[in-house]
């Protein structure tokens, strides 16, 4: 693997003057010709923009030119390193190419400091490995030499491409701090691009290229000719680091992202991607082998939506039948290597299996067929990055839903799970903006507010009627949409997982049970509430004096989810919460109850962001003692300004769910 | 004429249903014995394999297969999943579909094979492993897969060997695994757990030897867990040649000293370093006088001027690049840098050799007493008068003469001059490796948030992941970590630093931490508790539904005490204080205890567990300590009187 004719090149710099500079293209060779520069990085041990850093990029670079019908993307990158963890990130360089593309202009160069001599290390092609991953892809890798905590690396490498309809982005921050990224396109005059820039600092326009050399963040553009020349400078970008509780980096990472809007020329001007509604038509209403086939009489499927819907008393009942079908009776069969999956409503209705898209066509279009107003949906999943309201995006939409009408209200509709109830999607598809599309389309926001995830426990512990020693302990529970998706997809895979989860919680609680009954209702039923009932006994010592009671059998969270101690975005849920804990607890014989905490109420916001709200009661004729406590969110979304006291209110809800009651023998 | 095609047309016809009622017969789901549904989710109908070594460098590997998938849970044993390299080529892969019934859907088709790279999939950067996958991607069930894989090895350096059930899930109907040996092709094999009657050995008339294994009707079973005390689940049986040939290298296996002495002459004079790193050597050593601080400094030097870069790129997968290669590029592989280290100790005057491993926790455990090649790593051993220094050498964290889980408290192959032998590394049990946690909390019950300090140690193995952790991520993400990893209901650190000490060969981890927490206070009308019960329990929890029938295994020996000290407000009046606990099993020890001296309360929990094999009912008692260490915590608190007001 390792080149016997690696070339090591020990480079004395003690004076400047000596260097020969033979760099040519990239502009950081400022650094690793600047002798004084590279000898100052390497000696340097921190840097102000991030003292703890492992390592910093000093200087990184994207270059497009299309020409020709080509693209030609050159990347570099010259970073210092401060920690040997980083080391893998920067020495080992793996570069991914297709079928009609090609790698080349491979460098690679190490530089270290050693008895104060600036010693330079580069790859030599012979180093360069070729791994042929599959049919269409190769990685070309290499390994930079002698790389070290204290080395300074630089890289570089040209991609080429066909194309001219594509301009990629770049992204100016990463996981390690950068002090300067610059992207520069060079693109056909014709090409009519808009710029999406998403970066957290005022980027200011340069009327001049060389004003770019000044410290800032700016952009300049100039037209010469028939190009576009198109440079991005930001400087001093701090690492990116994800946060719980946010949707994907991808909203948050900066960079720039091209959008292509339309091809001109001196007469003409051919809008390609300049809205939604034109996007939306073009590539899915009109597509035929797409959204497009639900739009067809489809006359296939008359007789079967007749079959469905004949008796049903009105148009919700309909749908919820042929939703029902495509939900049960089809199987998601998902695309592998070797074996093609239909998106044709015509196949999977045959077939009985398709995609997930597919098989949501399939449900659009019986929809359709029985006279209701449906259309699929496109939207990008939280995995993704938000769709743009604005700029079509498709490289973005990665889920087909679907959506009825009825009356005044819209259902959304998912018949690709097979545990989904009717009217909700997965919790990642509300992701805000997506588009439902139909001849003229439509834009619509997809929100998490909209998804209430209302979950029940109801809890009683009696004395044993038979036996002094102990108490009985019963439980119901009914699981909220999301969690009842969430259980029916582990449960329906391995029933014995019920009742091991139900032992878990009894082994984790403050008071440890033996499991007598438990019983699971519409576990494949998932039109109707998934509820779980069990018993159990639970040891009790009746000569105890005084006993001190956990009301809380389980917390609604067992450590408060807000660690951290700071927060630099804002706080994105999945969906609202509502948990409702009823317990009660009839007193054994000879107790009576001494102390218990008092009733609470309290909120963040005045808009009740997040409420908690827990009264405790004790009936003296029936001698039960109980405690309702419900946590409810108003929103999904809590600024970050919000985070302290979001956090303080869960260190309450943590205090509250510690406190206890006390009994005691009613003779002492 | 006419009459006679027509006549073998129609034989043929006839034939052709024969083979389909026959085939019918054999696949249909309906006809899998009721015994062996049970647990099971995929049944292997049918499954041949036999293993042809006919010279040192050749041998046939054929296998041929049926397995019914009965749900979606056994969809994965139907994919087609299959490893070749440089020395693995394979030759032919057939495959077929039948649906419940027996009736053939589909047969596969050598296009749709998708064929990759192990690039990215595995931790190596340059390997010669590629791997061809085939999905038939059936969704009615049941269906069953029939595949049928023809390869040859380029080597005899290492066999096939036979697992009879490949998995708990899937039941086996009937299962052969034939070995044929050429009478001047020794083989040696081992059976585990094999029942009795299995085995039947004959010459055929060619005078080779065949030795045949033949199983039927194992149903599958429902797993429990931690009962796997060897290598093995199931019965299975290893091969491992007398003779064999590597790319050229000629070597036997017959003992482990004799792999040893084919390992050290594939690696021979391969130790030498550059005049440049010898002057290195002499004046990093210059002046120490003791070997010990010989090999630490050394291995600091090698651990920051070089890194880890794995290539398995044919005969390097055994095979060491030179010392001279390492010191100029700086990266090597776990065979690369043992040897580069081994080199400069050589240069230092310090003999040292690399010993063969199986390294990760749910590790291959050497069988003495069946030398093969059963190996995934190397690490250095450097034989002391006394005792000997172990250096694992592809870590960037560890102290040397410490390896760390990933080694620790096996036996491995020294390689050395005069053969292989074959040795323990050391292990780490509850004298070396544990926690003390310290706490400190100065009562101010008229605010629900405390000021906790906290000093803990951390030893041995109960330090690796922390060291690891602290040594490889940035400051904000070990702040993140500590604002994390205890457990108090809610909490966030106010200050904290780590320290790094212990003795020779045994690292230690101090921290120490400030803390405002929450959570742990809580009042009612009369009282305040005082939780003290907050620290994590120390015990795995090992889960099972059915009733234990196998024995429970225990495979880390370990420490941890917790002290936590309340320090009360002046005249506090205390109620009640937690009841002491003592239980003692053999597997472990577990105890609380409080002391109350003038203002401060004291609570010491310990729990020390001890590495085993158990019978089991200590598996109910060890489920009833989790319980009881649970329950504890939850309810350990401190009950003060409040003052009327």
């Amino acid at each position: 693997m390792i080149s016997k004719k690696q070339k090591v090149t020990t480079i004395c710099l003690l004076a400047a003057g000596l260097f020969v500079n033979t760099a040519v293209t990239a502009q950081d060779q400022h650094i690793t010709t600047d002798q004084q520069l590279l000898r100052s990085y390497l000696e340097q041990t921190r840097f102000p923009i991030d003292t703890s850093a492992k390592a910093i990029v000093l200087y990184e670079k994207g270059d497009v030119f299309i020409r020709n019908g080509t693209l030609e993307r050159q990347e570099e990158r010259v970073v210092k390193i401060l920690g040997s963890d980083a080391v893998q990130d920067f020495a080992t360089i793996s570069i991914a190419k297709g079928d009609y593309s090609a790698v080349t202009k491979i460098k690679g160069e190490t530089y270290n400091l050693r008895d104060g001599v600036i010693e330079k290390q580069e790859i030599v092609s012979d180093d360069i490995l070729k791994d042929e991953i599959d049919k269409h892809t190769t990685v070309l890798k290499f390994n930079l030499p002698s790389v070290k905590e204290g080395s300074v690396v630089r890289y570089t490498f040209t991609t080429v491409s066909p194309g001219w309809l594509f301009i990629p982005g770049w992204r100016f921050q990463g996981e390690y701090p950068a002090l300067e990224s610059v992207y520069e396109i060079n693109v056909p005059s014709y090409i009519n691009y808009i710029p999406l820039e998403r970066v957290n600092v005022p980027m200011a326009k340069a009327n001049r290229q060389k004003e770019l050399a000044q410290a800032g963040d700016a952009s300049f553009q100039e037209t010469a000719g028939n190009q576009i020349n198109h440079i991005w400078v930001r400087r001093n970008i701090p690492a990116f680091r994800e946060e719980p509780f946010m949707s994907s980096s991808k909203n948050f990472v900066e960079g720039v992202r091209i959008h292509i809007e339309s091809f001109r020329g001196d007469t003409y001007n051919v809008g390609v991607y300049s809205n939604w509604t034109q996007v939306s038509k073009k590539f899915f209403y009109e597509n035929e082998q797409q959204c497009g086939q639900v739009f067809a009489a489809n006359r296939f499927l008359k007789d079967k939506v007749e079959e469905l819907t004949t008796g049903k008393k009105d148009d919700l009942e309909k749908a919820k039948a042929i939703f029902a079908y495509v939900r049960d009776s089809i199987r998601e069969k998902p695309e592998v290597s070797g074996s093609k999956t239909s998106n044709l409503i015509k196949d999977i209705y045959n077939k009985k299996e398709g995609t997930g898209a597919g098989m949501n066509f399939l449900l659009t279009a019986m929809l359709r067929v029985a006279g209701l107003q449906s259309e699929p949906v496109l939207l990008a999943t939280k995995s993704n990055e938000h769709l743009n309201s604005i700029y079509p995006d498709l490289n973005n939409i990665n889920y087909i839903a679907s959506r009825v009408k009825i009356g005044r209200r819209n259902y959304f509709l998912d018949a690709s799970v097979k545990q989904m109830p009717f009217g909700m999607l997965l919790p990642a598809c509300y992701n805000g903006y997506c588009r439902v599309v139909s001849e003229q389309g439509e834009g619509i926001y997809l929100e998490p507010d909209s998804l209430r995830n209302k979950n029940t426990l109801m809890l009683t512990i009696a004395p044993d009627k038979t036996d002094s020693g102990k108490l009985r302990l019963t439980v119901d529970r009914q699981f909220g949409q999301v969690s009842g998706l969430e259980h029916r997809k582990e449960w329906q895979r391995d029933t014995g997982a019920v009742r091991k989860a139900v032992q878990k919680e009894l082994n984790g609680g403050s008071y440890p049970g033996t499991l007598s009954a438990c019983v699971i209702s519409n576990l494949d039923n998932p039109d109707k509430p998934l509820t779980l009932h069990y018993e159990a006994t639970l040891n009790f010592n009746p000569e105890e004096t005084t006993i001190y009671f956990d009301p809380y059998y389980t917390r609604f969270c067992d450590k408060n989810p807000f660690s951290a101690t700071s927060r630099k975005y804002a706080i994105e849920k999945d969906y609202l919460e509502d948990i409702n804990y009823i317990m009660r607890f009839q007193l054994p014989e000879g107790y009576e109850i001494d102390d218990y905490p008092a009733s609470s109420n309290f909120q963040l916001g005045e808009n009740k962001l997040v409420a908690m709200k827990n009264i405790f009661s004790y009936d003296k004729e029936t001698r039960m003692i109980m405690l309702n406590s419900r946590l409810t969110s108003g929103t999904t979304l809590i600024s970050a300004d919000l985070y302290e006291p979001l956090r303080l209110f869960y260190e309450r809800v943590m205090e509250e769910q510690h406190k206890k009651i006390v009994i005691k023998k009613s003779h002492i | 004429m006419k009459n006679l095609l027509k006549k073998v047309s129609l034989l043929l016809s006839i034939l052709y249903a024969c083979c389909c009622s026959e085939a019918s017969g054999q696949y249909a789901a309906d006809s899998i014995p009721a015994n062996l549904l049970r647990h099971a989710h995929t049944v292997l109908r049918y499954s041949h394999t036999e293993v042809n070594i006919n010279t040192p460098e050749k041998v046939d590997f054929k296998r041929k297969y049926a397995i019914t998938v009965l749900d979606e849970q056994g969809k994965n044993d139907a994919r087609l999943v299959e490893h070749y390299n440089d020395l693995i080529k394979i030759n032919k892969i057939k495959g077929w579909l039948y649906d419940r019934n027996g009736k053939e859907i589909r047969t596969l088709k050598e296009k749709d094979i998708y064929d990759r790279s192990t690039y990215g999939l595995s931790f190596a950067f340059h390997s010669d492993s590629r791997m061809k996958i085939y999905d038939f991607n059936q969704n009615t069930y049941p269906y069953t897969v029939v595949f049928e894989i023809d390869e040859t090895f380029k080597t005899s350096f290492f066999l096939p060997s036979w697992e009879v059930q490949p998995r708990a899930s899937c039941a086996v109907e009937s299962s052969d695994f034939v070995v044929k040996t050429a009478a001047d092709v020794p083989v040696r094999f081992k059976e585990y757990l094999m029942p009795a009657g299995a085995f039947q050995e004959s010459n055929d008339d060619k005078g080779n030897r065949v030795r045949t294994w033949s199983l039927r009707n194992i149903a599958a079973y429902e797993e429990q867990p931690r009962a796997q005390a060897g290598n093995y689940e199931g019965p299975t049986v290893l091969l491992a040649a007398e003779g064999f040939e590597l790319e050229g290298y000629k070597g036997n296996m017959k003992s482990w000293e004799a792999l040893g002495t084919f390992m050290h002459q594939l690696n021979e004079n391969r130790d030498i370093l550059p005049e440049d790193k010898k002057t290195l050597v002499k004046s990093l050593t210059d002046g120490l006088t003791d070997t010990i601080e010989k090999i630490q400094k050394l291995y600091t030097y090698m651990q920051q001027n070089t890194r880890y870069v794995a290539n398995e790129y044919g005969l390097a997968g055994w095979q060491t690049f030179d010392a001279e290669n390492v010191a100029k590029n700086g990266y090597g592989d776990c065979k690369g840098l043992t040897n580069y280290l081994k080199a400069m100790l050589k240069e230092a005057g310090i003999n040292a050799y690399p010993a063969l491993v199986y390294a990760g926790e749910n590790y291959h455990k050497l069988d003495e007493s069946f030398p093969c090649n059963t190996f995934n790593h190397v690490i250095l051993c450097v034989p002391l008068e006394h005792d000997s220094v172990w250096v694992e050498c592809t870590s960037q964290q560890l102290p040397a003469g410490y390896l760390g889980s990933f080694t620790q408290g096996r036996k491995v192959l020294l390689i050395t001059e005069k053969g292989g032998y074959v040795c323990n590394t050391p292990s780490y049990r509850k004298d070396k490796s544990y926690v003390r946690h310290n706490a400190v909390l100065t009562l101010n019950s008229a605010n629900s948030r405390q000021t906790v300090t906290l000093s803990n140690l951390y030893s041995g193995l109960m330090q690796d992941d922390l060291l690891h952790f602290l040594k490889t991520q940035p400051e904000d993400k070990i702040r993140e970590m500590v604002n994390v990893k205890f457990s108090f209901p809610s909490y966030s650190v106010s200050s904290y630093n780590y320290g790094y000490g212990g003795s020779r060969f045994l690292p230690e981890i101090s921290e120490h931490v400030e803390a405002q927490v929450s959570g742990i206070i809580s009042t009612t009308q009369k009282r305040t508790f005082v939780n003290v019960g907050w620290m994590k329990n120390p015990m795995t929890e090992i889960f099972q539904t059915i009733p234990r029938t196998l024995p429970f295994i225990l495979d880390r020996s370990f420490a941890v005490t917790d002290s936590i000290t309340v320090i009360l407000p002046a005249g506090a009046e205390v109620e009640t204080m937690p009841r002491p606990v003592s239980v003692k099993y053999p597997f472990a020890t577990y105890s609380t205890r409080f002391e109350r001296s003038g203002d401060r309360i004291s609570m010491i929990r310990t729990y020390e567990q001890n590495e085993g094999t158990y019978d089991t009912g200590d598996f109910e008692k060890y489920q009833q300590l989790y319980k009881i260490v649970n329950s504890e915590k939850e309810n350990m608190s401190i009950v003060l009187l409040n003052k009327a007001s």
